[in-house]
């Protein structure tokens, strides 16, 4: 049976003026099962944000192929995002909206009828206790409450696939934490998420499986357990190094003109 | 959500709203008083000159006839003469509004007006009641400021008022030799106008209704239709959006319909609101308004002016799709602003008919459809085709509005993707619409200056310099093989014979076509007539006509358009569409309207030939001979219309057998997006 995600010697390549083309995901293949959080690590414009756009059917791999559900991403797109929660790493939300019509509005735009929608919307709003500030306007949010309805947007339409993009960029501990809380909740759920972070200790304590990528090549790609005992080292920061340093490529990842635009 | 927004509330609603009446009024109103301060002016002057004494004795004519004249409600003109030593200079500097210069008969051969003279007499000396002076005359010189309003204004008052006690004293003068009759009785000169007065009140409205509401529709629609892409390219809610189970063309067409929406909510509001200020009498209503705008012309005009509102809509989602940032977006509004409204003045042109290529310009048709509805000219098939047309452009800037949404380049910090950055043949396909839309302005524009030249150097301007310099241009810069572009192949033998059947039985469908196309728009027989004149002008001898009307266009429109435009929609087009629109755009740059069906008719046939054979060379022979066999038609004054049922039967069974030759013996044109039929 397919895995939730499947990825498969995707590559990607961008044109960038002063350099020509750019290799910004180079044969990169993994799987993200049902009730896993599968960790993408990398240093910023490694080819994170790159690998997960596709999968989110915003860009069209150059080479090799990538599915959600089953659906493959370029000849079904509608169908791969229907079945997606994609949350980026800024909170990205209308801010004329209240975070009740935000929901409601994702909630429809991805299909949901108008009444389980409505139910949806309240049990979420509920669940991520933001009934307080649900009839006001996102922009008179704070840091902390956005990233919540953003949250709640992503997962809005109940999508077995969640992608989230260096979520915790910007939060501050507390809210960090709690982000890592849902984000487990979710992994309880049965949903397959794929989680790109550079911080070492939220990979450590979320993911089930990591990926290294470093130069838009996954070049380690096991449990903690498993990379602890491939590379010698106990903590990831450390993996991390060894990894990067052994991949023969130099540690400076691609420059973020033309993988992290 | 729109609503929430104040800044779009201020800059699309409210603003407008109360800017445009108070510019109205306030415009208004400078000119009345304008008007009114140059009317109450005591105009100071000076008299100078040899003939000083006579110009006085004039002008206190002048002002006893009008002081009796006042009476009469005759408007008033007050002026006052003062003595100045250096009268220029205190004109120069504004202490009098002008200058009375009395020349006699020497002054006057200086100004011109002698008969030794007479070949350079200048305009101003001519229009002193459309007589040229005479000799031994003496002349009243007015010398004025035309960079002071107050000096033009008085020199003109001052001039009218000589001129008619002028045309007084020499009917007294008239009379006391004996004259039968007052010089006004020889003949009453009188105007009707057959126009009704809803027509002439529809006229008015209708030459400024399309450029008032393009304005409304663009203002309306811009902030709207830049914060639905561009600002949310730059909030970063595009891409969650993007990301949603909606297609592309879903979430465009929300937008578009929201655009478009907001823009017709506006315009009504602002029409409403200068209905209102027309109300209250702040501004003037023009006469005759309600009956040129019945219920059922208003329902019309909505249903035409529908498409405009579209076309606007999609081109400002174009531009916001197209710029990376809502400043940029703005940026971009305001030539798009400048564009959208040239074609809105159209109806300002004389003489300008939906009945001639202007219906195949979006907005200025419906512009000048909308002056004809209002005047009460319903020309159906027209009306229809402007609509057509128009609703056609909507369609494809919305098509083009969404491949943006399909671009990388919304989300990725690149400029350009790898086509862009490639070139060559991807490239070209990409742009080869925006190519052959400019070529046909340019086309349009140059014949514009040209028709007036010798029709020998029309085509070489047209064929020579325009199109093949077009093919070279765009060989270069795609960086393009000819020989695969523009299939210089050589087709296999027998296509030769085919070409032999072809050319007399395409061009009998060809005048088929016209025919047919005839019977629903009819082309004036007057125009007909003037276009057989212009193609074969006498002076131009048969053989060199020959020449160019066959060797050009059978070398340098093939390249055009069975090389390079059938090239560039190769890969994008299965076969028989392909010969279809190059056939169609073929038809398009035959400029006249009735010349459409058939230019169309054998562009489709060429072009069909072209991807049978995978080779130029047929088509540019079929085509050649065909202008050839017209041209000789023409010649020997064999009637081309009105040909019998056997004719047209015989023309399509050779035809059909000319493609018999051609399928039999077929090599399909490489690189197809499906392998030719078979």
């Amino acid at each position: 049976m397919t895995a939730p995600v499947a990825v498969r010697n995707l590559s990607k390549t961008f044109y960038d003026e002063s350099r020509g083309e750019v290799l910004a995901v180079d044969d990169v293949s993994f799987e993200c099962r049902a009730g896993e959080i599968f960790g993408l690590l990398g240093a910023n414009g490694a080819g994170k944000t790159t690998t997960l756009r596709i999968l989110a059917t915003i860009l069209k791999p150059t080479s090799g192929s990538a599915s959600v559900m089953g659906h493959d991403v370029l000849t079904e797109p509608e169908a791969v995002r229907s079945n997606l929660g994609f949350s980026s790493s800024t909170t990205a939300l209308y801010p004329r909206l209240t975070a009740r019509e935000t929901l409601d509005f994702f909630a429809r735009i991805n299909g949901c009828p108008k009444a389980q929608a409505r139910e949806r919307v309240e049990r979420l709003i509920q669940r991520f206790g933001i009934e307080e500030y649900a009839d006001a306007r996102v922009d008179k949010l704070s840091q902390g409450m956005k990233q919540k309805v953003a949250i709640a947007r992503t997962v809005v339409h109940d999508p077995p696939v969640l992608i989230f993009d260096e979520p915790t960029v910007g939060l501050d501990v507390l809210n960090a934490l709690e982000m890592q809380k849902v984000i487990a909740e979710f992994r309880a759920e049965g949903k397959a998420i794929l989680f790109s972070t550079h911080i070492m200790s939220e990979a450590e304590k979320l993911c089930d499986r990591i990926a290294i990528i470093h130069r838009g090549r996954i070049h380690a790609c096991d449990t903690l357990a498993g990379l602890r005992a491939g590379t010698g080292q106990h903590y990831l920061e450390d993996i991390f190094v060894h990894v990067v340093r052994n991949s023969g490529g130099g540690t400076d990842p691609l420059p973020p003109a033309a993988t992290n635009p | 959500m729109l609503l929430r927004d104040r800044r779009v509330l201020l800059t699309s609603l409210v603003l407008p709203m109360l800017i445009t009446p108070l510019l109205m009024l306030g415009s208004k109103a400078t000119i009345q008083r304008r008007q009114k301060t140059l009317r109450q002016m005591t105009y100071r002057y000076a008299v100078t000159g040899p003939e000083a004494a006579s110009v006085q004795e004039l002008v206190r004519a002048t002002r006893a006839r009008m002081d009796s004249g006042s009476k009469t409600n005759q408007k008033p003109f007050r002026f006052e003469e003062e003595k100045w030593e250096d009268a220029t200079n205190s004109l120069a500097h504004g202490k009098i509004h002008f200058i009375l210069e009395g020349l006699g008969p020497d002054g006057q051969a200086a100004a011109g007006g002698t008969n030794a003279a007479a070949k350079a007499v200048p305009s101003s000396l001519e229009d002193w009641d459309g007589e040229k002076p005479v000799a031994g005359a003496r002349m009243v010189k007015i010398v004025f400021r035309g960079d002071r309003d107050d000096s033009g204004s008085g020199s003109s008052q001052m001039s009218e008022a000589l001129r008619e006690t002028r045309r007084a004293q020499r009917a007294a003068l008239l009379q006391n030799r004996g004259f039968p009759v007052k010089p006004s009785e020889l003949a009453v000169i009188d105007n009707q106008d057959l126009a009704s007065k809803r027509q002439v009140a529809g006229l008015a409205l209708g030459r400024g209704l399309t450029l008032f509401l393009m304005l409304f529709i663009l203002m309306g629609g811009a902030v709207v239709a830049i914060d639905s892409i561009a600002g949310e390219k730059e909030r970063g809610t595009l891409e969650t959006l993007l990301t949603t189970a909606a297609s592309r063309v879903e979430i465009l067409a929300a937008k578009h319909l929201g655009v478009l929406a907001i823009a017709l909510l506006i315009t009504l509001l602002q029409s409403a609101n200068l209905l209102v200020y027309i109300g209250f009498k702040l501004l003037p209503l023009p006469p005759n308004l309600s009956a040129a705008v019945t219920p059922g012309a208003a329902v019309l005009l909505f249903f035409m002016y529908l498409p405009v509102a579209a076309l606007v809509a999609s081109v400002l989602l174009l531009i916001s799709g197209y710029a990376k940032s809502y400043k940029e977006a703005q940026m971009y509004f305001m030539p798009a602003m400048l564009l959208g409204v040239l074609p809105a003045v159209v109806p300002f042109l004389p003489g300008i008919s939906l009945r001639s290529i202007i219906v195949l310009l979006p907005v200025a048709n419906i512009a000048v459809a909308a002056k004809d509805i209002l005047t009460g000219s319903f020309d159906w098939p027209m009306l229809a085709l402007s609509w057509v047309v128009t609703a056609g452009a909507a369609v494809w800037a919305t098509r083009a509005s969404a491949r943006f949404l399909l671009a990388e380049r919304l989300i990725t910090a690149t400029d350009r993707d790898v086509v862009e950055a490639k070139g060559g043949l991807p490239l070209f396909e990409r742009h080869v619409w925006r190519w052959f839309a400019l070529l046909w302005a340019v086309l349009i524009i140059v014949n514009g200056f040209t028709e007036k030249l010798d029709l020998r150097l029309q085509l070489i301007i047209n064929l020579v310099v325009l199109f093949f310099g077009a093919v070279c241009l765009m060989l270069r810069r795609y960086r393009l093989d000819p020989r695969a572009v523009l299939a210089l192949r050589a087709p296999k033998p027998v296509v030769w014979l085919g070409v032999l059947f072809a050319v007399p039985g395409g061009f009998v469908t060809a005048l088929g076509v016209f025919q047919l196309a005839n019977q629903f728009l009819p082309a004036p027989a007057s125009l007909m007539e003037d276009f057989s004149g212009s193609l074969f002008p006498k002076e131009i001898p048969f053989w060199e006509l020959l020449l160019c009307m066959t060797v050009l266009p059978g070398i340098f429109e093939e390249l055009t358009f069975r090389g390079m435009l059938l090239h560039g929609l190769h890969r994008r087009l299965r076969p028989v569409p392909l010969a279809l629109v190059v056939g169609v755009v073929f038809g398009f740059y035959h400029v006249a309207l009735f010349r459409f069906g058939p230019a169309a008719c054998l562009g489709v046939m060429l072009a069909a030939v072209t991807l049978l054979t995978g080779s130029i060379y047929p088509a540019m022979l079929w085509h050649a001979l065909s202008n050839a066999l017209g041209l000789l038609a023409y010649k020997l004054q064999i009637p081309e219309t009105g040909l019998d049922l056997v004719c047209y039967l015989a023309g399509g069974g050779m035809l059909a057998a000319a493609f018999w030759i051609f399928w039999r013996n077929r090599t399909p044109y490489p690189g197809l997006r499906r392998a030719a039929p078979g």
